[in-house]
């Protein structure tokens, strides 16, 4: 008896596979892209500092925010939290003719997130004039010393 | 005469283009991905905000990736905070090769030098007055118009949107 020979298969790429695999993986770059945490700016016009950095300059209503942590913030020495923050600047909106400048300043150790949502509150409440008075130099210095 | 007939072309999907199409626009996302990497730190993790408008640089502004400042990332190389006034100045520098209109409309005055600052959630007042102090101090006066201040006043501060 003869046997048939069994023919040999060609190797050939498969489209339709090909094809999912490809549309799965940018389905997945797609979808990554849009699931990842918005990324937002807030503007700080800020009036120019001084290299001694004692005073900042023209502030028509000098408004002092002193941030400890995010459930302490002094605003010209009355307290607030971070939730609190906001519904006390949004009154300074409503002074009509007045522009409002704000001052940011903390502690060595404020967390910038804490930092962070002073200047939040001050950008919902549409506050852009804001500063920063930053550390004395020398408390700088002995921070960076310390152990 | 009799006029023959064109026969109707069945319409079908052609695989070639279409699954170069989708190669094209994989590539795409997957290198967009990348260069994104590069500027702004992926492994930096941001603070969260409610406010803000929707991230965009401007030419003009420089990208800072703050973890402390003993460690500042700017396109990918690092830096400590006291070094930002020689990047900065290196940037601007370059700004006329790479963009020479934009560089002239610095030089007039229409456009101000500007930084985006994106600072570690983790990060203390500590390095974002030492960031101030040094910005305060960088003397950009070379590519701003005659009489102009030593200082970058324009800082644009970056957040996660709080959910």
């Amino acid at each position: 008896m003869k046997l048939k020979r069994r023919g040999i298969k060609r190797g050939r790429i498969e489209i339709i596979p090909l094809i999912d695999t490809i549309l799965i993986l940018l389905i997945f770059y797609m979808s990554f892209s849009s699931f990842e945490s918005k990324e937002k700016r807030i503007d700080a016009k800020m009036p120019l500092m001084q290299t001694k950095m004692t005073t900042v300059t023209k502030l028509e209503l000098d408004l002092t925010l002193h941030v400890f942590d995010q459930k302490r913030i002094l605003v010209n020495g009355a307290e607030f939290d971070a939730e609190t923050l906001r519904d006390q600047m949004r009154q300074f909106t409503t002074i009509p003719e007045q522009q409002v400048t704000v001052v940011i300043e903390g502690e060595p150790d404020t967390s910038y997130q804490a930092i962070i949502s002073a200047l939040d509150a001050c950008a919902q409440a549409k506050l852009t004039k804001v500063a920063f008075r930053p550390l004395p130099e020398k408390t700088a210095a002995q921070q960076a010393n310390a152990p | 005469m009799k006029l023959k007939r064109r026969s109707i072309k069945r319409g079908r999907i052609e695989i070639i283009p279409m699954i170069d199409t989708v190669v094209i626009l994989l590539i795409f996302y997957m290198t967009f991905s990348r260069f994104a990497e590069a500027t702004r730190e992926s492994a930096l993790v941001l603070p969260t905000s409610r406010a803000g408008e929707d991230f965009k640089k401007l030419p003009q502004q420089l990208i800072v990736n703050m973890y402390s400042s003993d460690e500042v990332s700017i396109g990918g190389a690092r830096y400590k905070v006291t070094d930002l006034p020689m990047v900065m100045r290196t940037y601007y520098s370059n700004l006329g090769r790479i963009d020479p209109v934009l560089a002239q409309q610095m030089k007039r005055g229409d456009t101000k030098p500007s930084i985006i600052l994106r600072g570690s959630h983790d990060m203390t007042y500590k390095d974002l007055s030492e960031f101030m102090r040094i910005c305060a101090k960088t003397d950009l006066r070379d590519f701003l118009p005659p009489n102009s201040p030593a200082g970058i006043s324009e800082v644009t501060f970056t957040a996660l949107e709080q959910k």
